[in-house]
């Protein structure tokens, strides 16, 4: 086991810019099937809250020019 | 070389990709909703009406930047939660997630929430809002909570906002009864994380954060619990003396104050030191979030029961 899990407050320290970032490279097949399942669940969420952010815009947009009073 | 050794030696190298479930985690739900609830009671007991839709999204507000102050929160204190085993377990310690994706994801919660409140609501209560989360992040994370004693003092102003947000959004303005109701959260927090703080010391001493019972002692904690229980039994049935509410408020107020005085008594008088004999405290520290969620409750029956019954 490295260092890092040894200690858990070393290994949230700092990385240097780019590392631990999607490269394809020492990744299982296994590994990058649950990176893009969680991607793809992220991206979801994402797109119903904006799409809820969308609606909710439109309905204070109603509320404020008085058609519901 | 096993899978699981492989596994192991990859994980540094191999991208953190966190779950929607990490990012909930972040935002402290057990905590939002109590903010929530406040935020709700001083929406609904302050005077005059509000939109539905309108009201929805200052709670919705309320929320968001709660979620994103504690976003922020965890990021910043990222190392001293891996020190603590109650928080080691959170998605930045535990390595589920990218320290700048939980700074992102504070920011933007917190920026999306001072915004749709100013442009749906009213500014009024998204400046006090954004005033919130920055007391939140910077006042008592960033400052107070690694250098004082006495951080969980004036940083419990920060859990304070909620309800007189949520009075700002319906009314515009501030006046005396949600400043007693800030007053109440401020004054309920010492005691309420201090019984916690009292527990669990070990835990805050490994992180070096300067808690009460690990700078003072024990003693002084309990003494000081005492102190914070009879102000805040004083502060607690402030309303109805000064004929702000009714009796729908005043009978729970006076009888679960003298119950949270009768408990701080008890942990005064307990000299344990170790945890599991820390019974009173434990106590203490559940009845105190009970106590907060049926003052609020009755604060916002009060205001609509009362002329139901006269």
């Amino acid at each position: 086991m490295n260092q890092q899990q040894d200690n858990p407050a070393e290994s949230i320290a700092p990385r240097p810019p780019g590392e631990g970032r999607f490269t394809g490279e020492n990744v299982t097949l296994e590994e990058t099937h649950a990176i893009q399942k969680r991607q793809r669940e992220r991206s979801r969420l994402m797109a119903v809250g904006l799409i809820a952010l969308c609606i909710l815009f439109f309905l204070i947009t109603i509320v404020k020019i008085g058609v519901w009073g | 070389m096993n899978t699981t050794t492989a596994s192991i030696e990859t994980t540094s190298t191999t991208p953190i990709t966190a779950e929607w479930r990490d990012f909930y985690a972040l935002t402290k739900p057990g905590v939002m909703k109590l903010v929530v609830f406040t935020g709700l009671c001083g929406l609904l007991a302050a005077p005059g009406s509000i939109h539905p839709i309108l009201g929805l999204t200052a709670i919705l507000c309320i929320m968001l930047g709660s979620g994103g102050a504690a976003a922020l929160n965890q990021w910043y204190e990222a190392d001293i939660d891996a020190a603590m085993k109650r928080t080691s377990k959170r998605p930045l310690p535990a390595r589920r997630m990218e320290r700048d994706s939980a700074l992102h994801f504070g920011l933007g919660l917190s920026a999306l929430s001072v915004f749709l409140m100013g442009v749906g609501v009213n500014w009024v209560a998204s400046g006090i809002l954004a005033f919130c989360i920055f007391f939140y992040v910077v006042i008592y994370t960033m400052w107070l909570k690694p250098s004082t004693p006495q951080n969980i003092v004036i940083g419990g102003a920060a859990g304070a906002f909620p309800p007189m947000i949520g009075w700002a959004a319906v009314t515009g303005d501030i006046t005396l009864m949600p400043i007693l109701l800030f007053t109440l959260i401020f004054i309920w927090t010492p005691p309420h994380f201090w019984a916690l703080a009292l527990f669990v010391k070990s835990d805050y001493a490994n992180a070096g954060i300067p808690m009460m019972p690990v700078v003072a002692g024990r003693e002084s904690t309990r003494k000081q619990i005492l102190a914070y229980s009879v102000l805040l039994a004083a502060i607690a049935i402030a309303p109805t003396l000064l004929g702000l509410a009714d009796w729908i408020y005043g009978v729970p107020a006076t009888a679960l104050s003298l119950m949270f005085v009768w408990l701080a008594y008890r942990v005064y008088r307990n000299t344990a030191t170790e945890p599991s004999e820390m019974k009173p405290e434990k106590q203490l520290f559940a009845f105190s979030i009970v106590y907060l969620f049926v003052l609020f409750g009755a604060v916002v029956a009060d205001h609509y029961l009362i002329g139901w019954i006269v």
